[in-house]
């Protein structure tokens, strides 16, 4: 167990758009500690998105020091940093993402394929998780004979089946109807109350941060200071 | 469910592009195995050939005859074990396009100097009999339905007229580059005879001998007696092994030769573009699905994977499919070529379908090259803002 699970520290980020410097993050420094559900929200190129995907070590700071899950980010290779993904995060993305000529059950198992798992322990693994996120009878399902909402829980259970050390979501319900997002967003409480895991969630959509445990606001780049 | 299947899915995921690359790609190999096989065929005579056995010539051209008198003169020559001789015959049935291979040869000496010709003793020796009797290849006999014992008649160019002759046995070939199976013999002393009478100018010569060194004997030293044997005469000869005789035939048309192997390499050169276009294109349109699996931990060695197995399925596809076609394509390039009267079969061999399928193979790996750069130089973040 690591705790915090995510040490950031003074951690900027700039971007260079048609010769102009963009500074998306600025001397941002917090830490999340482990079983904790966080909803980051804030107003379209706040900037959170960015602090997400540099948390989840897809995206490098311009400065600073990222250390999740014991492991300081800035110091892997593109290798290392793809090993270390697969063994601690899984990503919920926005627009599901699925690989369209995949299954539902093929798609969730696609994470397990980099573990050591058997055949046969692989298929455990993906009807366990997709009978958790409800779509046990899915799973022969191919991605546009499914739901937004349905594609969206694929997308979770392919972050969660191979048991990562925390969930990542970027806008999880912001291609998703009301009644959807809220079965997302149960299903993110459930896995955040009953098998403890850490969540950060990004969204614009209030109704959605309060499910999280935590909210904290980014405007410009910084975060606010809690109360 | 495996990566294998992943790239299975990807490589069928278009079926109308994938019967398109495939299809463009199965046209390449069968237009590259038409030409290796025209190639072969060139080039085949040369490498069937038996080594002991030399062709003496007209030194000026093929074309001009030499004196039959000289088949005595060769017989006493050091080292030369048997002499025989022959010309083409030219023959024609029914219509000037059904033309083949035909040659008048000496009976007596025919088998033991070509021992490729399989033929049982009895159609041997009834060959040998009759001297209006003639032996056809298999090729031949099944082109035309001729049987054994059936009478057929001929209209002759080389030696005119209308010429009947007995098929006295249907030969099969061990070396069907050297005596070809959709050919015929027929007695030489039968054409002559008739010449006597018609064209008595033309009489008594003969095209080519054929002299059989014997063993142990080098038979560039006997080729060089013969020659010198001749050296000064009203024809001079040119002799050398059968194998340098073909050789010599395919270097005179080098460039022609040199061509086709350019053609080979154009054609190979549109099979990696057509793959390199389908495959850019299915990159470009995955480029997100890439990212994805990046993020979920893939490495770039797994990407490469993915664009690679699909090229070389693809690649593999349409190589087989091109081979699939050149075997009815050989047949129908045969027949159109026989009909000119140049060739008599095309044989697809072990050799010309590893070239098609490596060439193919070949063209996989580099077709995914540049896909494979792309996708390891792009960032995972780049891949997921990708639009496409």
């Amino acid at each position: 167990m690591y705790d915090p699970v995510v040490t950031l520290q003074r951690i900027s980020k700039v971007y260079f758009r048609a010769g102009t410097e963009v500074s998306v993050l600025r001397d941002l420094s917090f830490s999340i500690p482990a079983g904790t559900f966080l909803a980051i929200m804030g107003p379209s190129g706040s900037g959170k998105s960015t602090l997400l995907n540099l948390m989840a070590g897809i995206d490098r700071p311009t400065s600073g020091v990222v250390v999740v899950a014991g492991t300081r980010l800035h110091e892997l290779s593109e290798g290392d940093m793809a090993r270390w993904r697969a063994r601690h995060i899984g990503y919920v993305f926005q627009s599901y993402n699925l690989i369209p000529v995949l299954t539902a059950a093929e798609n969730v198992e696609l994470p397990l394929l980099l573990t050591h798992l058997s055949r046969s322990e692989r298929t455990d693994h993906v009807k366990t998780a997709l009978r958790l996120v409800g779509l046990g009878d899915r799973m022969d399902h191919y991605p546009r004979q499914l739901s937004g909402g349905q594609e969206q829980r694929v997308g979770l259970a392919r972050a969660i089946v191979s048991d990562p050390t925390m969930i990542l979501a970027d806008e999880p319900t912001g291609n998703l109807d009301r009644e959807s997002a809220e079965d997302i967003l149960t299903l993110f409480g459930r896995l955040n109350r009953e098998l403890g895991k850490t969540i950060v969630m990004v969204t614009h959509d209030p109704r959605a941060a309060e499910r999280a445990q935590l909210i904290r606001h980014l405007e410009k780049g910084v975060l606010e200071t809690p109360p | 469910m495996t990566l294998g299947r992943l790239i299975f899915r990807n490589t069928v995921r278009r079926p109308v592009r994938l019967l398109l690359t495939i299809g463009g790609l199965a046209m390449v190999v069968l237009a590259f195995g038409l030409i290796r096989l025209t190639l072969d065929q060139w080039q085949a005579g040369s490498r069937a050939a038996l080594k002991n056995r030399l062709i003496t010539v007209h030194a000026m051209s093929d074309e001009l005859r030499l004196p039959l008198a000289y088949k005595d003169q060769l017989a006493v020559i050091p080292g030369v074990r048997t002499v025989h001789f022959g010309s083409v015959f030219g023959g024609v049935y029914q219509d000037p396009k059904q033309s083949f291979g035909s040659f008048a040869e000496q009976a007596a000496t025919f088998f033991e100097t070509y021992p490729e010709v399989v033929l049982s003793d009895a159609e041997r020796l009834a060959f040998q009999q009759d001297r209006r009797g003639c032996i056809i290849g298999h090729r031949l006999a099944a082109r035309f339905g001729w049987k054994v014992g059936e009478a057929i008649t001929l209209k002759g160019t080389v030696y005119p007229g209308d010429w009947e002759l007995v098929v006295r046995g249907i030969f099969r070939s061990t070396s069907p580059n050297v005596m070809g199976e959709g050919e015929l013999y027929l007695h030489w002393a039968y054409a002559n005879e008739r010449l006597k009478t018609t064209e008595p100018d033309r009489a008594d010569q003969v095209g080519w001998f054929v002299v059989r060194a014997a063993d142990g004997i080098n038979g560039q030293t006997v080729a060089e007696a013969i020659d010198a044997s001749f050296a000064n005469s009203s024809a001079e000869t040119r002799t050398e092994s059968e194998q340098a005789y073909f050789a010599g035939w395919v270097a005179r048309s080098g460039a022609l030769l040199r061509g086709l192997e350019w053609m080979s390499g154009i054609i190979n050169g549109i099979a990696l573009l057509v793959l390199v276009n389908a495959l850019a294109m299915a990159v470009r349109e995955r480029t997100r699905e890439y990212a994805v699996i990046k993020t979920l931990g893939f490495q770039p060695r797994h990407l490469v994977s993915l664009v690679l197995g699909e090229s070389l399925l693809l690649a593999l596809l349409g190589g087989g499919l091109g081979l699939v076609l050149l075997f009815p394509a050989a047949q129908l390039y045969a027949v159109m070529t026989q009909d000119r009267g140049y060739v008599s079969s095309y044989l697809i061999t072990a050799e010309t379908i590893g070239a098609c399928l490596s060439v193919m193979l070949l063209v996989g790996l580099l077709a995914a090259v540049w896909p494979a750069i792309r996708l390891i130089r792009m960032t995972t973040l780049e891949g997921l803002r990708h639009a496409g």
